[in-house]
Protein backbone atom coordinates (compact mmCIF):
# COMPACT_ATOMS: atom_id res chain seq x y z
CA UNK A 1 0.00 0.00 0.00
CA UNK A 2 1.10 3.41 -1.31
CA UNK A 3 1.00 5.18 2.19
CA UNK A 4 3.55 8.38 1.58
CA UNK A 5 2.79 11.39 2.68
CA UNK A 6 2.15 14.27 -0.27
CA UNK A 7 2.51 17.94 0.27
CA UNK A 8 3.41 20.49 -2.45
CA UNK A 9 3.85 18.11 -4.89
CA UNK A 10 5.86 15.75 -3.46
CA UNK A 11 6.28 12.09 -2.33
CA UNK A 12 7.55 11.94 1.07
CA UNK A 13 8.04 8.84 2.53
CA UNK A 14 8.99 9.60 6.27
CA UNK A 15 6.22 11.38 8.79
CA UNK A 16 8.86 12.44 11.13
CA UNK A 17 10.16 15.99 10.48
CA UNK A 18 13.32 17.19 12.71
CA UNK A 19 14.42 20.44 13.72
CA UNK A 20 18.10 21.91 13.69
CA UNK A 21 18.14 23.64 16.75
CA UNK A 22 19.72 23.19 20.15
CA UNK A 23 22.26 20.48 18.83
CA UNK A 24 25.72 21.07 20.59
CA UNK A 25 27.44 20.64 17.60
CA UNK A 26 25.79 20.84 13.92
CA UNK A 27 28.86 17.93 13.29
CA UNK A 28 26.09 15.86 14.80
CA UNK A 29 23.45 16.58 12.56
CA UNK A 30 24.11 14.21 9.43
CA UNK A 31 24.18 11.07 11.70
CA UNK A 32 20.78 12.53 13.53
CA UNK A 33 18.97 12.89 9.69
CA UNK A 34 20.76 9.52 8.82
CA UNK A 35 19.07 7.43 12.01
CA UNK A 36 15.81 9.09 11.65
CA UNK A 37 15.38 9.25 8.12
CA UNK A 38 13.45 12.26 7.93
CA UNK A 39 13.30 13.82 4.61
CA UNK A 40 12.10 17.56 6.57
CA UNK A 41 14.48 19.43 8.31
CA UNK A 42 13.90 23.51 9.54
CA UNK A 43 16.18 25.78 9.85
CA UNK A 44 16.09 29.38 10.98
CA UNK A 45 17.85 32.60 9.70
CA UNK A 46 19.26 35.18 11.95
CA UNK A 47 22.03 37.94 11.18
CA UNK A 48 25.35 37.38 10.93
CA UNK A 49 26.88 37.41 14.63
CA UNK A 50 29.85 39.31 13.71
CA UNK A 51 32.00 38.26 16.65
CA UNK A 52 31.20 34.66 15.90
CA UNK A 53 30.35 34.61 12.58
CA UNK A 54 29.87 30.01 13.03
CA UNK A 55 29.52 27.46 10.47
CA UNK A 56 26.99 27.39 7.40
CA UNK A 57 24.80 25.31 8.69
CA UNK A 58 23.19 24.35 5.24
CA UNK A 59 26.83 22.15 4.85
CA UNK A 60 25.51 19.47 7.36
CA UNK A 61 22.40 18.82 5.57
CA UNK A 62 22.12 16.24 3.03
CA UNK A 63 21.20 17.31 -0.41
CA UNK A 64 18.27 14.55 -0.59
CA UNK A 65 16.42 16.31 2.70
CA UNK A 66 14.27 19.24 1.92
CA UNK A 67 15.28 22.44 3.52
CA UNK A 68 12.20 24.28 5.47
CA UNK A 69 13.05 27.71 6.86
CA UNK A 70 10.64 29.11 9.77
CA UNK A 71 10.07 32.13 9.95
CA UNK A 72 11.04 32.45 14.01
CA UNK A 73 11.85 35.81 14.65
CA UNK A 74 8.90 37.58 12.95
CA UNK A 75 6.09 38.90 14.96
CA UNK A 76 3.49 39.57 12.18
CA UNK A 77 2.44 38.99 8.56
CA UNK A 78 5.21 41.37 6.79
CA UNK A 79 8.27 40.32 8.39
CA UNK A 80 7.41 36.88 8.12
CA UNK A 81 6.80 37.22 4.53
CA UNK A 82 10.19 38.98 3.99
CA UNK A 83 11.74 35.98 6.16
CA UNK A 84 10.67 33.77 3.43
CA UNK A 85 11.48 35.94 0.31
CA UNK A 86 15.43 35.81 1.95
CA UNK A 87 15.36 32.50 2.64
CA UNK A 88 14.20 31.36 -1.02
CA UNK A 89 16.02 34.04 -3.38
CA UNK A 90 19.35 32.55 -1.16
CA UNK A 91 18.56 29.02 -2.28
CA UNK A 92 16.39 27.40 0.64
CA UNK A 93 13.79 25.88 -1.70
CA UNK A 94 10.32 27.24 -1.41
CA UNK A 95 8.56 25.51 1.57
CA UNK A 96 8.36 27.66 4.35
CA UNK A 97 7.38 27.02 8.04
CA UNK A 98 5.83 30.09 9.28
CA UNK A 99 6.12 31.31 12.64
CA UNK A 100 5.15 34.22 14.02
CA UNK A 101 5.51 35.12 17.61
CA UNK A 102 5.35 37.68 19.96
CA UNK A 103 4.39 35.87 23.33
CA UNK A 104 7.66 35.43 24.84
CA UNK A 105 6.56 33.63 27.81
CA UNK A 106 4.88 30.71 25.80
CA UNK A 107 5.57 31.17 22.77
CA UNK A 108 2.25 30.64 21.58
CA UNK A 109 1.96 31.88 17.46
CA UNK A 110 -0.09 34.08 16.28
CA UNK A 111 -3.17 32.42 14.03
CA UNK A 112 -4.41 35.57 12.95
CA UNK A 113 -1.25 37.37 11.42
CA UNK A 114 -0.27 33.63 10.46
CA UNK A 115 -3.19 33.95 8.40
CA UNK A 116 -2.44 36.85 6.52
CA UNK A 117 1.29 35.66 5.61
CA UNK A 118 -0.03 32.34 4.05
CA UNK A 119 -2.68 34.49 1.81
CA UNK A 120 0.80 36.36 0.57
CA UNK A 121 3.36 33.70 -0.13
CA UNK A 122 0.79 30.93 -1.08
CA UNK A 123 0.03 33.22 -4.19
CA UNK A 124 3.93 33.57 -5.16
CA UNK A 125 4.00 29.99 -4.84
CA UNK A 126 5.66 28.81 -1.63
CA UNK A 127 4.28 25.59 -0.17
CA UNK A 128 3.33 26.96 3.18
CA UNK A 129 3.24 24.93 6.30
CA UNK A 130 2.00 26.92 9.25
CA UNK A 131 3.14 26.67 12.90
CA UNK A 132 -0.37 27.31 15.06
CA UNK A 133 -2.22 27.04 17.91
CA UNK A 134 -4.76 24.50 17.43
CA UNK A 135 -8.11 26.17 16.49
CA UNK A 136 -10.36 24.51 14.09
CA UNK A 137 -11.72 28.02 12.72
CA UNK A 138 -8.32 29.12 12.26
CA UNK A 139 -7.29 25.93 10.72
CA UNK A 140 -9.69 26.24 8.20
CA UNK A 141 -8.76 29.91 7.27
CA UNK A 142 -5.29 28.28 7.13
CA UNK A 143 -6.47 26.04 4.77
CA UNK A 144 -8.53 28.24 2.45
CA UNK A 145 -5.73 30.63 2.41
CA UNK A 146 -3.31 28.06 0.91
CA UNK A 147 -1.40 26.25 3.39
CA UNK A 148 -0.05 23.23 1.78
CA UNK A 149 -0.27 21.59 5.68
CA UNK A 150 -1.12 22.42 9.29
CA UNK A 151 0.93 22.83 12.20
CA UNK A 152 -0.81 22.83 15.31
CA UNK A 153 1.26 22.45 18.88
CA UNK A 154 0.91 19.72 20.94
CA UNK A 155 2.34 21.64 24.27
CA UNK A 156 4.75 25.22 24.30
CA UNK A 157 7.69 24.76 22.86
CA UNK A 158 11.08 23.14 23.86
CA UNK A 159 9.05 21.83 26.78
CA UNK A 160 8.37 18.33 26.08
CA UNK A 161 5.36 17.90 27.82
CA UNK A 162 3.52 15.92 25.56
CA UNK A 163 0.34 16.04 23.53
CA UNK A 164 -1.47 18.75 26.04
CA UNK A 165 -4.20 19.88 23.40
CA UNK A 166 -4.48 16.35 22.32
CA UNK A 167 -7.97 16.52 21.62
CA UNK A 168 -8.38 19.72 19.47
CA UNK A 169 -5.58 18.08 17.25
CA UNK A 170 -8.00 15.29 17.18
CA UNK A 171 -10.73 17.79 16.02
CA UNK A 172 -8.56 19.43 13.21
CA UNK A 173 -7.24 16.04 12.04
CA UNK A 174 -11.35 14.65 11.73
CA UNK A 175 -12.60 18.07 10.20
CA UNK A 176 -9.90 19.96 8.16
CA UNK A 177 -8.68 17.98 4.91
CA UNK A 178 -4.87 19.00 4.93
CA UNK A 179 -1.97 17.06 6.33
CA UNK A 180 -1.88 17.89 10.17
CA UNK A 181 1.26 17.57 11.55
CA UNK A 182 2.03 17.79 15.41
CA UNK A 183 4.85 20.50 15.54
CA UNK A 184 6.20 21.43 19.20
CA UNK A 185 5.81 20.19 22.89
CA UNK A 186 6.62 16.19 21.81
CA UNK A 187 9.33 14.90 24.44
CA UNK A 188 9.07 11.31 23.78
CA UNK A 189 8.63 8.86 21.02
CA UNK A 190 5.54 7.05 23.14
CA UNK A 191 4.36 10.73 22.49
CA UNK A 192 5.26 11.03 18.67
CA UNK A 193 3.49 7.48 17.96
CA UNK A 194 0.25 8.53 20.04
CA UNK A 195 0.25 11.49 17.83
CA UNK A 196 -0.18 9.48 14.70
CA UNK A 197 -2.23 6.42 15.87
CA UNK A 198 -4.77 9.75 16.32
CA UNK A 199 -4.28 10.52 12.80
CA UNK A 200 -2.09 13.37 12.71
CA UNK A 201 0.14 13.14 9.00
CA UNK A 202 3.05 13.67 10.57
CA UNK A 203 4.83 15.24 13.37
CA UNK A 204 7.65 17.79 13.88
CA UNK A 205 10.43 17.24 16.89
CA UNK A 206 13.68 19.53 18.07
CA UNK A 207 14.49 19.92 21.46
CA UNK A 208 13.44 16.25 22.43
CA UNK A 209 16.00 14.65 20.11
CA UNK A 210 18.54 17.66 20.47
CA UNK A 211 18.91 17.58 23.63
CA UNK A 212 18.66 13.49 24.32
CA UNK A 213 21.76 12.16 25.79
CA UNK A 214 22.52 10.47 22.68
CA UNK A 215 20.25 12.59 20.31
CA UNK A 216 21.05 10.35 17.13
CA UNK A 217 19.41 7.47 18.97
CA UNK A 218 16.67 9.25 20.41
CA UNK A 219 16.40 10.22 16.49
CA UNK A 220 16.13 6.60 15.47
CA UNK A 221 13.88 6.03 18.26
CA UNK A 222 11.40 8.60 16.68
CA UNK A 223 11.78 7.40 13.26
CA UNK A 224 10.86 3.87 14.34
CA UNK A 225 7.63 5.04 16.55
CA UNK A 226 6.38 7.27 13.76
CA UNK A 227 6.24 4.01 11.78
CA UNK A 228 5.10 2.07 14.46
CA UNK A 229 2.11 4.99 15.37
CA UNK A 230 1.39 5.10 11.53
CA UNK A 231 1.18 1.46 10.97
CA UNK A 232 -1.58 1.17 14.69
CA UNK A 233 -3.45 4.10 12.88
CA UNK A 234 -4.04 2.11 9.61
CA UNK A 235 -4.59 -0.98 11.21
CA UNK A 236 -7.55 0.04 13.44
CA UNK A 237 -7.21 0.11 16.56
CA UNK A 238 -9.58 -1.48 18.69
CA UNK A 239 -12.28 -0.15 20.67
CA UNK A 240 -12.07 1.38 23.79
CA UNK A 241 -14.08 0.43 27.25
CA UNK A 242 -16.14 3.46 28.75
CA UNK A 243 -16.46 1.42 31.68
CA UNK A 244 -14.07 0.18 34.06
CA UNK A 245 -15.31 -3.98 33.47
CA UNK A 246 -12.97 -6.21 32.37
CA UNK A 247 -14.00 -8.25 28.59
CA UNK A 248 -12.68 -12.09 28.75
CA UNK A 249 -9.73 -13.00 26.26
CA UNK A 250 -9.91 -16.41 26.92
CA UNK A 251 -13.31 -18.59 26.42
CA UNK A 252 -15.62 -18.40 29.12
CA UNK A 253 -16.52 -22.15 29.26
CA UNK A 254 -15.10 -25.49 29.53
CA UNK A 255 -13.07 -24.40 32.59
CA UNK A 256 -10.60 -27.33 33.76
CA UNK A 257 -11.90 -26.77 37.24
CA UNK A 258 -15.20 -27.58 36.60
CA UNK A 259 -17.15 -30.45 38.07
CA UNK B 1 30.13 57.70 4.96
CA UNK B 2 26.76 56.32 7.32
CA UNK B 3 25.60 53.12 6.32
CA UNK B 4 23.59 50.62 8.70
CA UNK B 5 24.92 47.48 9.12
CA UNK B 6 22.67 44.29 10.91
CA UNK B 7 20.59 47.11 12.33
CA UNK B 8 23.53 49.11 13.63
CA UNK B 9 24.85 52.91 11.97
CA UNK B 10 28.16 52.68 11.19
CA UNK B 11 31.11 54.64 9.63
CA UNK B 12 32.60 53.17 6.80
CA UNK B 13 35.01 54.74 4.01
CA UNK B 14 33.09 56.29 1.03
CA UNK B 15 33.26 54.11 -2.24
CA UNK B 16 32.81 50.93 -0.46
CA UNK B 17 31.69 47.76 -1.81
CA UNK B 18 30.37 45.01 -0.01
CA UNK B 19 33.09 42.62 -0.41
CA UNK B 20 35.59 45.37 1.00
CA UNK B 21 32.67 45.42 4.11
CA UNK B 22 32.82 41.87 4.54
CA UNK B 23 36.58 41.77 4.70
CA UNK B 24 36.59 44.86 7.12
CA UNK B 25 33.88 42.70 9.24
CA UNK B 26 36.55 39.75 9.15
CA UNK B 27 33.71 37.60 7.78
CA UNK B 28 34.81 34.07 5.81
CA UNK B 29 34.48 34.03 1.96
CA UNK B 30 30.96 32.68 1.94
CA UNK B 31 28.52 30.70 3.73
CA UNK B 32 26.03 33.73 4.43
CA UNK B 33 23.27 35.90 2.10
CA UNK B 34 23.70 39.62 1.61
CA UNK B 35 20.63 41.85 1.91
CA UNK B 36 21.09 45.28 0.38
CA UNK B 37 18.18 47.69 0.81
CA UNK B 38 15.45 44.73 0.71
CA UNK B 39 17.16 42.81 -2.19
CA UNK B 40 19.47 40.04 -2.08
CA UNK B 41 22.82 40.73 -3.72
CA UNK B 42 24.52 37.53 -5.23
CA UNK B 43 27.56 36.41 -4.80
CA UNK B 44 29.84 37.30 -8.10
CA UNK B 45 27.80 40.95 -7.44
CA UNK B 46 30.08 41.59 -4.23
CA UNK B 47 32.83 42.90 -5.34
CA UNK B 48 30.87 45.10 -7.85
CA UNK B 49 28.41 46.74 -5.46
CA UNK B 50 29.12 49.67 -3.99
CA UNK B 51 27.57 51.25 -1.05
CA UNK B 52 25.74 54.58 -1.04
CA UNK B 53 25.36 56.97 2.28
CA UNK B 54 22.29 55.57 4.27
CA UNK B 55 22.37 52.11 2.80
CA UNK B 56 21.06 49.27 4.79
CA UNK B 57 22.80 45.97 4.37
CA UNK B 58 21.91 42.80 6.46
CA UNK B 59 24.43 39.97 6.34
CA UNK B 60 22.22 36.78 7.25
CA UNK B 61 22.83 33.10 7.80
CA UNK B 62 21.13 29.77 8.36
CA UNK B 63 21.57 28.33 11.08
CA UNK B 64 19.84 25.91 13.41
CA UNK B 65 16.45 26.45 14.02
CA UNK B 66 12.88 24.79 15.19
Amino acid sequence: MDDRLEIGGLQLESRLFIGTGKFSDYGVLPAVIRASRAQVVTVALRRVDFDNPGENMLDYIPSHVITMPNTSGARNAAEAVRIARIAREAGCGNWVKIEIITDQRYLLPDNFETVKAIEILAREGFVVLPYMSPDLMAGRRMAEAGAAAIMPLGAPIGTNRGLRTRELIQIMIAEIDLPIIVDAGIGKPSEAAEAMELGAAAVLINTAIATAENPVAMAEAFGLAVDAGRKAYLAGPGATATDRFARASSPLTGFLSET
Amino acid sequence: MLVKVNGTVSEIPDDFSIQQLIKLKNLPANGFIVDLNCMLVQHQDWETTKLKPGDEVEFIRVLGGG
